[in-house]
């Protein structure tokens, strides 16, 4: 019977059928076409210990004396526990393997303890922290540029960046004024700029029509800029308030800084940039700022 | 006569539209720079008048005898 073990034989011993049925065929790999072949060959010899490689299915099995096994079960992971492409292997319990089906596009593999193997793919979360851009609009020549539908719930402050604006004349100031729906607010602006150049000039807004944000926006071909914060917008009904500074396009060249607070509380969704007089080109991004 | 300019961008449909103001808009427009020149005007005066106060308040210092300058004006 197979584990017959091993025998050495000496010049003249005879080879019993006993000798090659134990020693040599019960303890090779016997190949058979199939699992059934297999069954109709061994029926009355079958011995814990044999091995058999069965060709339609390209698998190399034991027999532990109760039933044929796979040669690397359960120590090997096998072909058939990935079924589709983009499936990785995973493990349900200890020495448990389980298949993970593939995720969908730009997912990514998260710990999950509530699925079969603690793990899941899973659409990253957006940035819980930092800064979002929403929007660039370059304007030409306008005699006042609007924002509409920039500012949300989803953030309560956000960074508006005024590049290479140019007005049409050296005593252009830059006003603002909000917006909710496609509403102006032209009225209660409470605010005052501080302008430094050769000399420190005051401009306050008091009960406007519009907040004037810089003095001077321009001098023939030379272009200021400008960076603000609006907050107390897009939530719920709020009086906002917004601050900044700048730098004004003007011989001899200086800085302002400004605050602003809207009197009037709304639910502002946008707002309007304009010159005091004439027309102004430039561009201007608008940046979220994340709530947590 | 053409009226001014307006950009319009609007972030809900990514729509920009450049267009001529309406006339309505255009009377607002103008009565906003009327009141902006008005109130530059009023600012430019206000600190003329000072510095004119200025200029009579040191001639009659000097008109007394005293030197504005030492003073400290």
């Amino acid at each position: 019977m197979a584990g017959a073990g091993y025998k050495l034989f000496s010049t003249g011993d005879v080879l019993s059928a006993s000798d090659v049925n134990t020693y040599l065929q019960q303890q090779t790999v016997m190949v058979f076409a199939s699992a059934a072949a297999r069954t109709t060959a061994l029926a009355s010899v079958l011995a814990e210990g044999m091995v058999t490689y069965l060709k339609d299915t390209d698998v190399v099995e034991i027999y532990t004396g109760a039933s044929w096994v796979s040669l690397d079960d359960p120590n090997a992971i096998q072909n058939s526990l990935l079924t589709a492409k983009g499936s990785i292997v995973a493990a349900s319990a200890a020495s448990t393997p389980a298949a993970l089906a593939v995720g969908t596009a730009n997912q990514v593999l998260t710990v999950d303890s509530s699925t079969a193997t603690g793990l899941k793919w899973a659409t990253p979360a957006t940035a819980a922290s930092g800064m979002t851009f929403i929007s660039r609009t370059s304007f030409s020549a306008v005699a006042s540029q609007t924002f509409d539908s920039v500012f949300s719930s989803t953030y309560d402050t956000y960074l508006v960046v005024i590049e290479r604006i140019l007005g049409t004349t050296g005593s252009d100031d830059l006003q603002l004024q909000l917006r909710y729906g496609s509403t102006t607010q032209a009225a209660a602006y409470y605010g005052s700029t501080t302008t430094f150049t050769s000399s420190t000039v005051y401009q306050q807004s008091s009960n406007a029509a519009q907040f004037t944000m810089a003095s001077l926006i321009s001098k023939a071909g030379q272009t200021g800029s400008a960076a603000f914060y609006v907050n107390g917008v897009g939530n719920t009904s709020e009086q906002a308030s917004i601050y900044g500074n700048g730098t004004e396009a003007e011989t001899p060249g200086g800085a302002y800084i400004f605050g602003c607070w809207a009197g009037t509380a709304q639910t502002y969704t946008g707002f309007l940039l304009k010159p005091s007089a004439g027309t102004m080109t430039g561009e201007v991004s608008i940046y979220g700022l994340a709530k947590a | 006569m053409t009226n001014e300019t307006i950009g319009i961008y609007d972030h809900a449909t990514g729509e920009t539209i450049v267009r001529e103001m309406t006339d309505a808009e255009q009377a607002i427009r103008d009565a906003e720079v009327a009141e902006s020149n008005a109130a530059k005007s009023a600012k430019a005066a206000e600190a003329q008048a000072v510095e004119e106060a200025k200029i009579e308040a040191a001639a009659k210092l000097t008109a007394l005898g005293i030197d504005p300058k030492a003073l400290g004006l």
